[in-house]
């Protein structure tokens, strides 16, 4: 309990207070003249106003389980891939070029052309999250199982293990770490392009609604939408990295 | 004994990160030849490859493909160097400063996880539809790797190079050029390969939101109006930019990693 509150960062929640007030100052001062800021009061007022009245907590629903479903089917779909590739040697060959060039395409471009195939649609924003975040973990598992030491892999035959020993015992393990990165990173995009598939492509959750009060001219509730995603994307972020660390005991590797 | 040889070797050209060979291209040259072949040329949904061309053609001819380019690229160049610069010099500053890096590590944190579409609307109240805006949205979202690669090498850099420079009376500022900076730019590079293909995405992103310039405003418009052909160019042109960015860095760090015995490759972002 007493570790808990020492690793609780004072002084720099401190400065982040200090930021906050900071700001206040200079909406009631210099920037009291421009309507198209909110001070922090105007915005914290504006979230209580949302959570109580509005429909921030349905659009918080919205956003958060289109990408936490499309960070899992992406992360099915890449670790399948990156599976195949690393352990099938002919089959990374024959296709590893293909794959770069099609992840030169900045990612962002696919946008328009799922709005193009399926409309502004729920299908869409499902499509450009897990389109988007299948990358990492594609090449966090392909780098994973291929780099995996070749003195482990000497082991196994050593020990006469089986193709699928050897892969549950020594390669998956092995690989794990750099998996862990690849699922990390996929979870982060998947917030991400979830609320800009929300501004482009699908008229729902936390995107639209930001957008359309920027549009509206209401900055508070702007600013307040922004602060959401802002702690969506932390939050999220914060939860795996527990359960990470968590995973990284059951393996026997403390970081 | 040449089979293990053989073996090993392979292994270290996979620890190393082996390119992919060219036969790779082969299922991808397949699908375009077949789409081209099979796709009617008036398709809404997937117009074969030949008319993605003409309709970059048309959009040439129509003076809107060049200026679009040179803006997105202008911006795409700024904003890899203010992300270096300022990646690399704040890197430096919380690598060095405990008490700094510890004050500013929530913000930091916080900032760092925001997903760069939602800046976009806020930064339009604040700075409007200019290029300003475009700029600080893609540094603030894009600037990370370089910034958290900086910081860990800065913290890590060996006692024995700050002590050389203690015994050799080294002023501050020389300690800061001829110790300090060197050890940094092997991760410097590391992040900014990183950092660079983030970079020309954010640069897409905002130009698709804010509509006001660029090939992300190209392809946005292209799509509003439903002409599939453009938006498939436009997408392959983009692509076109991703490969030359790619080679790009990848040049790059050939070109300086023979200065740097303690080279090693990092997992990139996708």
């Amino acid at each position: 309990m007493n570790k808990a509150i020492r690793g609780i960062n004072l002084p720099g929640l401190a400065v982040m207070a200090l930021c906050a007030g900071l700001w206040e100052l200079y909406c009631r001062t210099f920037g009291s003249g421009f309507d198209s800021i909110a001070s922090t009061y105007v915005t914290v007022l504006a979230i209580k106003d949302l959570v109580l009245h509005g429909p921030l907590p349905a659009q918080l629903a919205h956003t958060a389980s289109v990408a936490l479903v499309g960070w899992v089917i992406a992360s099915g779909f890449g670790f399948a891939i990156g599976l195949l590739l690393g352990l099938s040697r002919t089959t990374w060959i024959y296709s590893m070029a293909s794959i770069e060039v099609l992840r030169s395409i900045p990612s962002i471009s696919f946008v328009s052309i799922a709005v193009l195939l399926f409309g502004f649609s729920a299908m869409t924003e499902m499509v450009i999250v897990v389109y988007v975040s299948l990358w990492p973990m594609l090449l966090g598992t392909l780098s994973g199982v291929r780099s995996t030491p070749g003195r482990l892999l000497e082991v196994a035959r050593v020990f006469h293990l089986s193709g699928i020993a050897t892969f549950f015992k020594i390669t998956l393990p092995a690989a794990l770490p750099v998996i862990i990165v690849g699922l990390r990173l996929s979870l982060t995009l998947s917030v991400a392009l979830a609320v800009v598939a929300e501004m482009i492509g699908n008229p729902a959750g936390l995107g639209f609604a930001m957008v359309s009060s920027q549009q509206a001219m209401q900055p508070a509730n702007a600013f307040a939408y922004l602060l959401v995603i802002g702690v969506l994307g932390w939050g999220l972020n914060a939860m795996f990295a527990f359960a990470a660390h968590r995973l990284d005991f059951a393996y026997g590797r403390p970081s | 004994m040449s089979a293990m040889a053989d073996n090993q070797s392979r292994m270290h050209a996979r620890a190393r990160g082996e390119s992919a060979p060219v036969r790779g291209l082969l299922p991808l040259g397949l699908a375009l030849l077949l789409w081209e072949m099979l796709a009617s040329p008036n398709s809404p949904y997937f117009p074969p490859p030949l008319q993605w061309f003409r309709a970059l053609e048309a959009l040439s001819k129509a003076g809107r493909l060049w200026p679009a380019i040179a803006t997105t690229l202008t911006h795409f160049a700024l904003g890899l160097l203010i992300n270096i610069v300022l990646g690399s010099a704040l890197g430096i500053v919380l690598g060095r400063s405990q008490v700094l890096d510890r004050l500013l590590g929530p913000i930091l944190e916080f900032a760092r996880t925001m997903p760069a579409g939602a800046l976009v609307p806020v930064a339009v109240l604040i700075m409007g539809y200019t290029s300003t805006m475009t700029l600080a949205v893609v540094v603030l979202t894009s600037f990370w790797p370089i910034l958290l690669n900086t910081r860990a090498s800065a913290r890590s850099i060996s006692q024995d190079r700050l002590d050389t420079a203690r015994a050799l009376h080294l002023s501050w500022w020389a300690t800061q050029c001829k110790i300090l900076l060197p050890s940094v730019v092997p991760s410097v590079r590391l992040g900014t390969q990183i950092a660079a293909p983030i970079t020309l995405i954010i640069v897409l992103l905002v130009e698709m939101l804010t509509q006001v310039s660029g090939v992300g405003r190209q392809i946005a418009l292209a799509q509003s109006m439903f002409r599939s052909a453009s938006v498939y160019g436009l997408v392959a042109l983009t692509g076109c930019f991703g490969l030359a960015v790619n080679w790009l860095i990848g040049g790059l760090g050939r070109l300086t990693r023979k200065y740097d015995p303690a080279f090693s490759d990092g997992v990139a972002a996708g």
